[in-house]
């Protein structure tokens, strides 16, 4: 116990204190300490009590200069917090604005996240990575054979099969019509009993054909496959009727505002970088938050997609970010590994986003999801859908047990897709 | 040692208590004693002046503080963080390039008398 007329400047400047409890037990704890400490060394200098008293109580001063001047920093510091945390809401409400943008024409001002533009002619595509409008380009424009050739195939096992019976199981278990020209084939030494190895997990139809016409044949590159009016061709590549999928490039535009809303709300939970950014007023770091995160978003479709494709590898598809949307231009195939990857991504950053999940329960074509026919792509590019992904995982020469499959004679088939998960993750 | 003017003491007096914490923590009592020592009377820092100053200091992260137990009381000590260390060296050099303007100005001020 202190002297009582330390205890007393002590509970004075305590009661002064505008600070938590604990706070203010500390400093008088210390100031104590400091008191006795020099009450003691004084001890021995001798005079009167009260002028000793006087003498240590004189080096801290009066009790209010003292316990306002200790207090301030304290109350610097809360309002610091405060006007962190109202500068971060504010941050992220101006953050949330610029990258829904304004509402569509008509929602009299209101900030809407509501899709805009037409549907889709014949409503086919699924892009569940939302596909949101077109940019300079005729709207309603179907991309052809987007839908045939993403259809996935759970499991292919062909052991010296012949093609005319593994052209058949394709047609068969994805409703798709395949057509060939198998006179055209026969003046190539192709036929229908020219046998096919294959085995794959988990690839698209687009690729299996990519692989089949690949392997045919020496060398491969004798016959080829196109699209057009919902019927795949497969022909010697002068003599296809169909334009190719690799060759003509579709421009599609993804909304990605919730994955990178839910990527900045992320980053923003690293307290640390934040506050350091507020304080400093680098209201800039919420940009250059949102266009790092954009260009990863490009970066991860250009590493995993279909590499070749894009101009960033030397091909001739391009990846552009502009407010919140993704305006990719590529083949049709490729466009829809693409939807696929935003569609994952919605999933795992923002599964609970409208935006991010839209399509994803009933599969339906989201209206306003378009795309345009952009045909300057070079026919080498074949990497397309068939380029990436697990399809590649497994060469389709390796030798396997064949499955039994019906023969189908019909060159010109049409089929009836099956219900279900026919917009299996590409 | 003759006492500084009030005015040019209190400029400096952050500098001054970092770099009393400079070779080792020291808690309140402590620094006004080497301050004491080092400079004797000259540089009047009182503790009403102190402990603020080292409050300041803690909430901005330039010193950090932890309670010893010493024989007969707790004493709070007070060391430089890297921060503190990187503001030391700043001000030091901020107060090195000062002096040196004084004296620049003051040399040809002095040989004009």
């Amino acid at each position: 116990m202190s002297e009582p007329e330390f205890e007393r400047y002590l509970e004075d400047v305590a009661a002064r204190l505008r600070l938590p409890p604990h706070r203010k037990d500390e400093i008088r704890e210390e100031f104590r300490a400091h008191l006795d400490e020099h009450w003691a060394a004084i001890a021995a200098s001798g005079g009167e009590r009260p002028q000793r008293i006087r003498q240590v109580l004189d080096d801290f001063g009066p009790s209010d200069r003292l316990a306002a001047a200790v207090a301030r920093p304290y109350h610097r510091r809360a309002w610091r917090i405060v006007g962190l945390v109202a500068a971060s809401l504010m941050m992220a409400f101006l953050l949330q604005m610029r990258l829904r943008g304004p509402g569509p024409a008509g929602s009299h001002g209101r900030w809407s996240t509501e899709r805009t533009g037409p549907a889709l002619a014949g409503g086919t595509l699924s892009f569940l990575g939302e596909v949101v409008g077109v940019l300079g380009g005729t709207p309603e424009v179907e991309a052809p054979g987007f839908e045939a050739f993403k259809f996935r195939l759970p499991a292919v096992s062909f052991e010296e099969e012949p093609l005319e019976d593994v052209l058949a199981h394709f047609r068969e278990i994805s409703g798709v019509n395949i057509w060939v020209n198998w006179a055209e084939l026969q003046a190539v030494g192709i036929d229908g009993d020219t046998p096919v190895s294959m085995q794959l997990e988990d690839v698209s139809l687009g690729r299996l054909l990519d692989l089949l016409c690949a392997g045919i044949g020496e060398g491969g590159g004798l016959i080829a496959f196109g699209y057009g009016d919902n019927v795949i061709e497969i022909s010697t590549p002068n003599t296809l009727r169909s334009p190719q999928p690799e060759l003509g490039t579709v421009q599609a535009v993804y909304d990605v505002r919730a994955i990178i809303e839910a990527a900045v709300t992320r980053r923003m939970s690293s307290v640390r970088e934040f506050s350091s950014a507020v304080k400093n007023s680098q209201f800039s770091w919420f940009a250059d938050v949102e266009t790092g995160i954009a260009k990863e978003i490009q970066g991860l479709i250009a590493e995993s997609v279909a590499p070749d494709t894009w101009q960033l590898n030397g091909g001739p598809g391009s990846i552009e970010y502009f407010a919140g949307l993704l305006v990719v231009r590529a083949p049709a195939v490729t466009q829809a590994r693409v939807a696929d990857l935003v569609e994952q991504l919605g999933k795992q950053l923002a599964p609970q986003s409208g935006r991010a999940s839209a399509g994803g329960a009933g599969r339906t074509p989201p209206a306003g999801s378009t795309m345009t026919d952009a045909p300057d792509m070079p026919a080498s590019d074949s990497a397309g859908l068939f380029t990436a992904g697990t399809d590649e995982a497994k060469p389709p020469r390796k030798p396997a047990k064949a499955e039994k499959r019906p023969k189908h004679k019909g060159a010109a088939e049409s089929g009836t897709r099956p219900e279900g998960d026919r917009d299996e993750d590409l | 040692m003759e006492a500084f003017d009030a005015d040019l003491i209190r400029s400096s007096t952050e500098t001054i208590v970092l770099a009393a914490l400079a070779d080792e923590p020291k808690y309140g009592y402590q620094i006004l004693q080497a301050l004491r020592s080092r400079a004797g009377g000259a540089v009047g820092l009182s503790a009403g002046t102190l402990y603020p100053i080292l409050h300041r200091l803690e909430v901005a992260g330039a010193v950090r503080a932890s309670w010893k137990a010493g024989t007969t009381r707790k004493r709070k000590y007070y060391a430089l963080t890297p921060k503190g260390k990187r503001r030391l060296r700043a001000k030091a050099d901020e107060w090195q390039r000062f002096n040196a303007l004084v004296e620049s100005l003051l040399k040809p001020a002095l040989a004009s008398l």
